[in-house]
Parts: structure tokens; C-alpha cells; sequence
């Protein structure tokens, strides 16, 4: 196996019920890049991610991390290389937003031990970049559902993984703050060697930030490749189901989908 | 809150409970000085017989009569804090106690079987040991009816217990009907009651309240991180499901062990975490060590009231009930004005 491979899937197949949710799915993970995952509602997408950070547990087919089975770690040991950042949710009690922020550090921080000063500094410097400073003391259950998504998305930074994997994480944010998000994101794939595998529902955000894309549809990874050379407009309408032009993008030469119908 | 604010608060809770519990052993049918009640508790650790000798009606009464009874409420309402902490913490859910999961129920329908039927398998501690199997059950049952592709959700754990409790409910108006002349121990029974404990059932109590105390602060920060729901949790590295039933299994047995030795007393295991998070916020490590203290304060002079203060004894469950029950509608309706 490529030493670079730092997580893959093979074969991967996942049912609840009788119902098969995922099926005979493969992808392949290298250092350092964005990858993106689109596809029509109810293609998996979501369930892939579950699979691939031990959310979920597959039922054929493997899964490594860093080539070795998922299930041959512990559970706290995955979380120190996967960051996961879900959709928005809520919580029922009122932590404070730097009580959930410091949370993200869980996984390093032994039972009945505190904080350690490099905890702090890296809290700090997320908190810095996020510019969540004025937050920190604010109850939680008192944010808006963007404000949220961002606290959240400190959380997951401030665990320090080398792979994160984001859900629609931007799905609640003004423009401002989901580029600021993804340009954030983006910076610590080039300049921290972080590989970032994110779901997203909207094709030309996708576009814009991932070097490669996963196009799933009915539980399976139907194209992969570079977003420039699948983000065609045949797939789009053998996956989308939408008829479309492909422009390029006269700034940073990205493909950018302009819709015209459906079929 | 900080550390050290919180430790001085922790340490003030306990004397004070202390006291408090000291100043009960005086009250009562009969008055009996501080002074008194404090050499008594001294000369009878040092030397029981002698103690016994020297204050002799005054030594039974402190030690025999007021004593396991007082120390039985406090370490009741420590065991009950510490459940409902836990029930709220797992089921992500400010609303949840002991009824929630309908265990406190099956703990009830058990001994009452064993009273009606007469059973007596396990000689004198029949009636509890069948309120504890009974309480395993039922934890069993709506683990089992919750669980779907190995993993719990909160929100059907909820309805399975409501459903469970329900039907023991059903259940054990059948076994009053049934009942006939046993009816009234049922009934006294089912109220709740401290009166004549004794200090076996203390001490069975006070073991496993410290066994429930341990686990439940071994867990507390990770019941913490639990709180960002089942996903978040999961990939910061928590083993969500085994978390989930440990806990449920601890706050059970604790919920189980108070109902089998004073029936069923609801209520403190909602309120005492609600006032606690009020002071020291959601924290569960703070919690986990505060709302025990509160408990035992709470219930002892909740039963004190009843046992020295009311012309005639009242139930104690009746009291944490007309107690309890306004605070519960407070919380439904600012849960409801919340969402």
C-alpha cells in the first residue's frame, strides 16, 4: 500500500434493516487535499462519513486508517486522527461556548487531569482565527444556528486531527462566514498538511474549494477524479438529473454549473 | 465557577449537611440536647456497651431510633441526586428522573408482588430483592425495546420507558385491587417511608450509594462531551453506547436500591440537579459531587418534617410529591418557552 493512503475504503457495504444503504463502495484518501463529496439527496452521503469515522459500523468490506483496519482502533484513538463536523445540532444544557470548544480536546486529556498549557494555545489560536473571542463566555443554547456551526467547527479544529471530515458543515452560514470557513479550512490542508473530506449540497462551493470530487449516487461512488475533469456536464445529468452548462470560472479557472433544467 | 470557589462551596455543603443531620438526632418526640446527642455518637463508637449503660433510653432513641432513619433519608436522597444527575446526563433530556425510564415503577410492581403473593424466597429481604430484579428488568426491557442497529437513541429510550411505566402502573393498581386486607402496607408502601429503618439496610444503602458515586464521577466528563449529541460525541472518542448503559445501569441500581429500602420517593432525583446546575452550571463532575450533598439535605429534612415537626406522620413520598410536583410543571413550562 501507497504510504500516502491514509484512509480507504474497499468494497464497503452497509444496510439498516434490509434495506442496503451503501453498497460496494470504494474510495481512496491521500495527504493533503480537499476532497468533496456531492450527490443527490439520499445517496449516502452522509452514511459514508458515519462509516469512515466508526459512527457507524460497516458490514462487508473494509476500512483503514493508515492502512490498518478501522476496527483494530480504539475508539479515542480515532478520534485523534478524525475531526468530524456534523450538521447543526442542539444541546440541552447551557455550557458555555468555550466549554464546548475545550470539549475538542477530549480525546488527548487524561481522566481527573486538566487542561494543559499547549491545550490552551491551541483553543487560543482557533478561537483567534475563528473570531469567536467575543463568544467564548456565551451560553451555547442561546446562539443562532450559525453561530453554532461556527463554535462547532472550532471544536473540531482545536482537535488537531490530520483528517476532518465536514457534513454540510456550512449549510447554516451567510456567505462571510462559509467562505471564511472553507478559506480557513483550506489554508490548514495547504499550510498543515490536513487531508478534508466535506459533504456538500451546493455544486459550485464544491467546485471551488476541492481538488477532487466523489460523485455518490444510490450508495455508491459512481465518479472520482479531479473536480476539474468530473464536473462534466454528462455527469451532472447522469447523477444530478439536471440539465446544465459548464462555465469556466475566469478568476481561479474553476468549473462553475449553471443550471438549465431538470430532466 | 472556578476551581477553588467550587471546592469551598463542596466542602461547605458537607459540614453543613452534617450539621443539619446532627441537629435533626435532637428533634423529635423527644428533646434531646446537641451536647448529648454529640457524646452519645462519640462513647458509642469508642465503646457501644458502655454507651449503652450510661445514657440508656437516650442511647436507644439516638442510635437506634433517629439515626438510621435520618442517616437512611440523607443517604437516600444522595443515591436519588445522583441517579437522576445520570438519567439526565445520558438521556440529554433536563426532564428525565428515575419515572422517566419507568424503573422506579418495576422496582415498585416487584415488591408489591412479593407482598401480595406472599413470596419468600430470600427469607426477610424478599420484598427487596424482587423490587431490585424487577428494576433490572424493566432497565432490560427498555434498553431492548430503545435499541435499533446496536445503538440507543435518547428520544425512543424516553417513550419505551413511558410505555413501561405505563403498564406498571396498570400493574400495580391490579396488585392494590388484589391486595385486599394488605392493601394499607402496599399503599404506606408505595408513599415512601424512613420509619424503622435499620442500620443493615444503612449500611447496604450507603454501599452501593458510594459505588453509584464513584462510577458516575468516573464518567462525568465524559457525560459532559455527551451532551453535543451522539455523533459529536462518538468522534471525539467516546464509546457512546457503552457510556450510555453503564450509566443507565449505575442510576438504576441506585434508584432500585432506594426504592426497595423506602419505597417510592419521586421527585428529588429532577429537582436536586435542576438547583444544583443552577449554582454551579451543567458541568456533571461538579454535579456528580454537589447534588449528592443537596440530596441528603434536602431529603432528611424533607422526612424530618414529617417525622418530628407534623402532629401526625405523612408519607415522605407525599411530601416530595406536593414538593416536586409545582417544580416540574416550572421546568416543563420553561423547557417549552425555551424551544
Amino acid at each position: 500500500m501507497d504510504k500516502k493512503d491514509i484512509l480507504t475504503a474497499e468494497s464497503v457495504h452497509y444496510r439498516i434493516g434490509e434495506v442496503s444503504i451503501i453498497k460496494d463502495c470504494s474510495l481512496k484518501l491521500d495527504e493533503g487535499l480537499f476532497y468533496g463529496i456531492i450527490g443527490p439527496n439520499g445517496s449516502g452521503k452522509t452514511t459514508l462519513l458515519d462509516l469512515l469515522c466508526d459512527y457507524r459500523k460497516y458490514h462487508t468490506g473494509e476500512i483503514c486508517l493508515y492502512g490498518k483496519p478501522l476496527n483494530s482502533y480504539s475508539k479515542r484513538d480515532i478520534a485523534r486522527h478524525i475531526a468530524l463536523v456534523p450538521q447543526s445540532f442542539d444541546i440541552p444544557f447551557p455550557f458555555t461556548v468555550s466549554d464546548v470548544i475545550k470539549m475538542g480536546r477530549h480525546p488527548y486529556i487524561k481522566r481527573f487531569s486538566s487542561f494543559s498549557k499547549s491545550d490552551k494555545a491551541l483553543v487560543d489560536e482557533v478561537v483567534g482565527e475563528l473570531e469567536l473571542g467575543d463568544f467564548l463566555d456565551r451560553d451555547f443554547t442561546t446562539l443562532s444556528g450559525g453561530e453554532r456551526q461556527r463554535v462547532i467547527f472550532a471544536r473540531a479544529l482545536v482537535q488537531n486531527t490530520d483528517i476532518i471530515f465536514l457534513d454540510e458543515a456550512t449549510s447554516n452560514l451567510d456567505p462571510f462566514y462559509c467562505h471564511s470557513l472553507l478559506i480557513t479550512i483550506n489554508k490548514w490542508v495547504r499550510e498543515k498538511k490536513k487531508t478534508v473530506l466535506s459533504v456538500f449540497h451546493e455544486l459550485n462551493l464544491a467546485s471551488l474549494y476541492c481538488d477532487e470530487l466523489f460523485m455518490m449516487k444510490d450508495g455508491k461512488v459512481k465518479r472520482a477524479g479531479r473536480t476539474g475533469q468530473i464536473m462534466t456536464e454528462e455527469n451532472m445529468k447522469d447523477i444530478f438529473r439536471i440539465e446544465s452548462e459548464i462555465i469556466q470560472d475566469s478568476h481561479k479557472g474553476k468549473p462553475f454549473v449553471m443550471t438549465r433544467g431538470i430532466i | 465557577m472556578k476551581k477553588n470557589r467550587f471546592a469551598l462551596l463542596a466542602t461547605g455543603s458537607f459540614i453543613g449537611t452534617l450539621i443539619l443531620l446532627m441537629y435533626y438526632t435532637c428533634t423529635g418526640y423527644m428533646n434531646i440536647s446537641m451536647r448529648d446527642v454529640f457524646s452519645i455518637i462519640v462513647e458509642t463508637i469508642k465503646d457501644p456497651k458502655a454507651a449503652k449503660e450510661t445514657y440508656g433510653t437516650l442511647w436507644y432513641v439516638v442510635i437506634e431510633v433517629r439515626l438510621p432513619r435520618i442517616l437512611a433519608a440523607a443517604i437516600a436522597g444522595a443515591a436519588l441526586s445522583i441517579a437522576g444527575t445520570g438519567f439526565q446526563g445520558v438521556l440529554l433530556n433536563p426532564l428525565a428522573d428515575p419515572y422517566t425510564l419507568g424503573i422506579s415503577s418495576g422496582a415498585a410492581l416487584g415488591a408489591a408482588m412479593s407482598i401480595v403473593f406472599g413470596w419468600n424466597f430470600f427469607g426477610v429481604i424478599t420484598v427487596q430483592i424482587c423490587a431490585f430484579l424487577f428494576a433490572l428488568i424493566t432497565l432490560l426491557i427498555v434498553l431492548r425495546m430503545a435499541t435499533l442497529n446496536g445503538r440507543v437513541s435518547p428520544v425512543s429510550l424516553v417513550l419505551a420507558g413511558v410505555i413501561i411505566s405505563a403498564f406498571f402502573s396498570a400493574a400495580l393498581s391490579f396488585m392494590k385491587h388484589l391486595a385486599g386486607e394488605e392493601v394499607g402496607s402496599i399503599v404506606f408502601w408505595l408513599m415512601g417511608s424512613f420509619a424503622s429503618k435499620k442500620w443493615s439496610e444503612v449500611i447496604i444503602l450507603l454501599c452501593f450509594t458510594i459505588l453509584g458515586f464513584i462510577i458516575s464521577l468516573f464518567y462525568s466528563k465524559d457525560l459532559n462531551v455527551l451532551s453535543l449529541g451522539d455523533k459529536n460525541a462518538s468522534s471525539l472518542g467516546i464509546n457512546t453506547s457503552r457510556l450510555r448503559t453503564t450509566i443507565l445501569i449505575t442510576a438504576s441500581l441506585l434508584s432500585a436500591i432506594t426504592v426497595s429500602i423506602a419505597g417510592i420517593i419521586g421527585f428529588i432525583g429532577l429537582i436536586i440537579p435542576h438547583l444544583v446546575r443552577m449554582v454551579t452550571g451543567p458541568d456533571n463532575t461538579k454535579l456528580m459531587i454537589l447534588s449528592p450533598l443537596v440530596g441528603a439535605a434536602l431529603l432528611a429534612t424533607a422526612d424530618n418534617f414529617s417525622r418530628a415537626w407534623l402532629p401526625a406522620e405523612v408519607p415522605i413520598g407525599t411530601i416530595t410529591a406536593l414538593l416536586g410536583g409545582p417544580f416540574f410543571i416550572f421546568i416543563f413550562r420553561k423547557k417549552l418557552k425555551g424551544e
